[in-house]
């Protein structure tokens, strides 16, 4: 501690001027030198002008301390001088010169007295320094140790030392948790050659680190305790022994099983990416900003005839049509200033070999993290074919409006014949009903009034002659009948007569008209109605359909029975006849409400008919008594005919 | 004997008709169009009225009005006749005042029913 302060108050005097302390010796000395005189030259005086001196050479250096003694000489001479002692000036001079030369002794030995007191101090401070960095050098390596062997406990990568012939020297907690030991005491003193897969893995390991000396990084297949394997990644180097051998290995391990797993999923992964990329059936690309293609795919080359290459080396304006350039360098422009997210167009290119092909692009850009456009991602679709199918279609269509032009006009033209026709059409059934019914009925009239023998007696050639005839002349005016009702029905010009009757009345009539025949047959008839059903309908038309189920009924019946029955449920009713006649075969079901359609039966002549009786029934009943026709069959039992109507047709 | 009067355009039902009314003991006069009907039925004055309803001249329907507007023949019962009557036409004519209906073709004893049933000849 002093020497430290004593070190510390050196430096402070040392940083001090010399002229400073010079002139503090000087003060000094002429305040000694008034004590000389003061005090008579007493000898005592003269030994203080020594401490002048000594803080000269001591606190400033040795030059000082001569010329400060100088000054003493002169001072202590002066003092003398005017004191006049009885010295002769020889002697005078002779003292002065004595005190100067031990003054100068004086300074000469303190002098030499400093240095070797600084000379001493150093080499104290420097063994100090010596000592204290030892201390430090001691203490570092012990908070080294500590780091490494907590850095040694803790990391996560395995550290190892091994034998030359493989066996554990040395292995971290990590490294044994690694290679599936419970402990790394376990480890220690096992053999390391089970965790190689392939032991020549090892061999050509070894090989390396004798010409190499190092690995680092180094992937290897291995197995754990238990044998499962793990993926390693291995930095080794050989650790020699004194004598130069091969002492052994040492280095770090890291388990990299899932890691290699992952790069391997991720290289797959970027395998199919790549795959879907490439082999895409339709054309695909990465552009850069200004148009360069960056990636193309196959298809691309094969749409365009460039081979990947040339295009590399290209731009997409160099292959597109210069009339549909500026609408994609818009798109572009758009997309880039984020106007639009992404853009579809339908455009041109040429093709390597001049001719034009037909694309749609698809196009997004894709931005860096800073919003920086990176490159655009363009899929394009060959759309020649397509393009050649609308052109053809729109000349087509162009075609067929031509077409149907002219068809209008020609249609106009027949439309206009047809309306005539029309009114030729009603001419002609006005004139029918008036000018072939006429003489016809003149001949029913005059064959009934000779038949009912007004006329007089016939033979019977002559009355079945007659007969024939009348019956002949009925049949023509029944098909004419229906003929016009058909035509008027389907011209839309029948009108229904809706009355309230009782449905029974109808039923009676019908079957007074039938009834001849009914009797001639031998047939049974059987009525089962229901009481009192009234309904608003045409009588007349309700008769005529009821008249034909009926006629067909016994025409086509040769025994049995003919019911007629009716029931109403509702607003609706049910009037049907049934018979037991030969019945429908199930083939000819469908034929037997068109029109001219007779049925191939053994009774087809005898029962006689137009072949329109059906058909005009089922479309009176539909067109203008508003209910439905239906029939049921069996081929031999009989049929039934049904009429389903509206109770009062004014609201149906 | 009661006369009727026939109103008939057609030559053949002209003698069809009068002939049966001959058979059925009836005398006839004879008109073949609708205006010679209605001035017979106001000169002669029939016992009754067999009128074809499609006349050349004016329709049955307009003499059968006039008949039964005037009243020298208000009272002559009019039997209509129509060829291929349509819907209604029983209705109409009925309403409009004739006494019986035929149709064409003309059934020859059922016809002489209706007449007589017509006239008051049987109940």
């Amino acid at each position: 501690m002093i020497n430290h302060y004593m070190e510390n108050m050196w430096s402070h005097l040392a940083r001090q001027s010399k002229t400073s302390l010079f002139l503090t010796a000087l003060i000094l000395d002429l305040f000694i030198g008034s004590i000389d005189y003061a005090s008579g030259r007493d000898v005592s005086v003269t030994i203080l002008y020594l401490i002048p001196i000594f803080l000269a050479v001591w606190f400033a250096g040795r030059k000082e301390g001569v010329v400060i003694s100088f000054i003493c000489i002169v001072t202590s001479g002066t003092a003398n001088y005017f004191l006049q002692l009885r010295y002769s000036t020889d002697i005078f001079l002779w003292n002065l010169f004595i005190a100067e030369c031990s003054f100068l002794v004086f300074v000469a030995l303190l002098a030499q007295l400093k240095k070797h007191i600084l000379m001493k101090n150093m080499i104290v401070d420097e063994l100090r320094k010596e000592i204290d960095e030892r201390e430090k050098a001691k203490e570092a390596l012990r908070e080294s140790e500590h780091k490494y062997k907590s850095l040694f406990d803790t990391i996560h990568d395995g550290i190892f030392k091994s034998s030359s012939d493989g066996h554990f020297l040395l292995l971290n907690p990590a490294g044994a948790s690694i290679l599936g030991y419970s402990s790394a005491g376990e480890a220690i003193g096992q053999s390391a050659m089970k965790h190689w897969e392939n032991p020549e893995d090892r061999e050509h390991l070894i090989e390396i680190l004798k010409n190499g000396g190092t690995v680092s990084s180094y992937p290897i297949k291995g197995r754990k305790r238990d044998g499962s394997p793990i993926i390693i990644e291995l930095s080794a180097t050989i650790s020699a022994d004194p004598k130069g051998e091969i002492g052994g290995f040492e280095g770090t391990f890291r388990d990299i099983t899932e890691r290699r797993q992952a790069e391997i999923a991720l290289r797959e992964s970027e395998d199919r990416f790549h795959n879907a990329f490439e082999y895409a059936a339709i054309g695909m690309a990465l552009v850069a900003p200004d148009g360069r293609w960056l990636k193309v795919n196959k298809s691309l080359c094969s749409l365009s005839g460039y081979s990947e290459e040339e295009l590399l080396t290209m731009t997409f304006q160099d292959i597109t049509h210069p009339d549909d350039l500026s609408a994609d360098l818009e798109f572009v422009h758009q997309i880039l200033a984020k106007t639009i997210l992404t853009y579809q167009m339908e455009k041109r290119y040429f093709h390597k070999s001049g001719r034009i092909v037909w694309i749609l692009v698809s196009v997004s850009l894709i931005r860096d993290s800073q919003d920086n456009p990176l490159y655009f991602i363009s899929q394009i679709e060959d759309i020649t074919d397509r393009k050649r199918s609308e052109e053809e279609l729109a000349q087509h269509r162009a075609h067929l409006e031509q077409m149907i032009e002219t068809r209008t006009s020609e249609l106009s033209t027949a439309n206009k014949k047809l309306t005539e026709l029309d009114r030729l059409k009603s001419m002609f059934i006005a004139s029918m009903s008036h000018e072939l019914r006429t003489p016809l009925n003149s001949i029913i009239g005059f064959t009934s009034m000779t038949l009912s023998g007004m006329s007089g007696e016939l033979n019977e050639e002559q009355t079945d002659n007659l007969t024939r005839a009348h019956n002949s002349a009925r049949h023509l005016l029944n098909l004419i009948t229906d003929i016009i009702d058909i035509s008027k029905i389907e011209a839309g010009r029948i009108e229904a007569f809706p009355e309230t009757i009782a449905l029974s009345e109808v039923v009676d009539d019908a079957l007074t008209a039938v009834a001849p025949q009914l009797k001639d047959k031998g047939l049974t008839l059987e009525i089962d109605m229901a009481p009192d059903i009234r309904l608003v309908t045409d009588r007349k038309r309700l008769l005529q359909c009821l008249i034909n189920f009926m006629s067909n009924a016994v025409k086509y019946s040769e025994r049995g029975v003919i019911t007629v029955s009716s029931r109403k449920v509702d607003k609706q009713v049910y009037l049907s006849v049934s018979d037991t006649g030969i019945g429908i075969a199930e083939k000819d079901m469908h034929r037997l409400f068109e029109p001219f359609e007779r049925l191939e039966t053994h009774l087809r002549v005898k029962a006689g008919g137009t072949g329109l009786g059906l058909y005009l029934t089922k479309k009176l009943v539909t067109d203008i008594l508003m209910g439905q026709v239906s029939v049921r069959s069996v081929e031999g039992k009989g049929s039934t005919f049904s009429l389903m109507l509206p109770d009062d047709i004014r609201q149906a | 004997m009661k006369t009727g009067l026939i109103i008939e355009d057609d030559d053949n039902n002209m003698v069809l008709i009068t002939r049966l009314l001959g058979k059925a003991g009836y005398q006839t006069i004879q008109a073949t169009n609708g205006s010679q009907g209605f001035e017979m039925a106001l000169s002669q004055r029939p016992d009754f009225i067999i009128l074809d309803i499609q006349l050349p001249d004016i329709d049955g329907t307009e003499v059968l009005r006039r008949i039964r507007n005037s009243e020298i023949t208000r009272t002559i019962p009019v039997i209509a006749m129509t060829s291929y009557a349509m819907a209604g036409d029983r209705e109409r004519l009925l309403n409009a005042g004739c006494d019986e209906y035929i149709e064409k073709p003309i059934d020859p004893q059922r016809a002489i029913a209706q007449i007589k049933r017509a006239i008051g000849d049987i109940q």
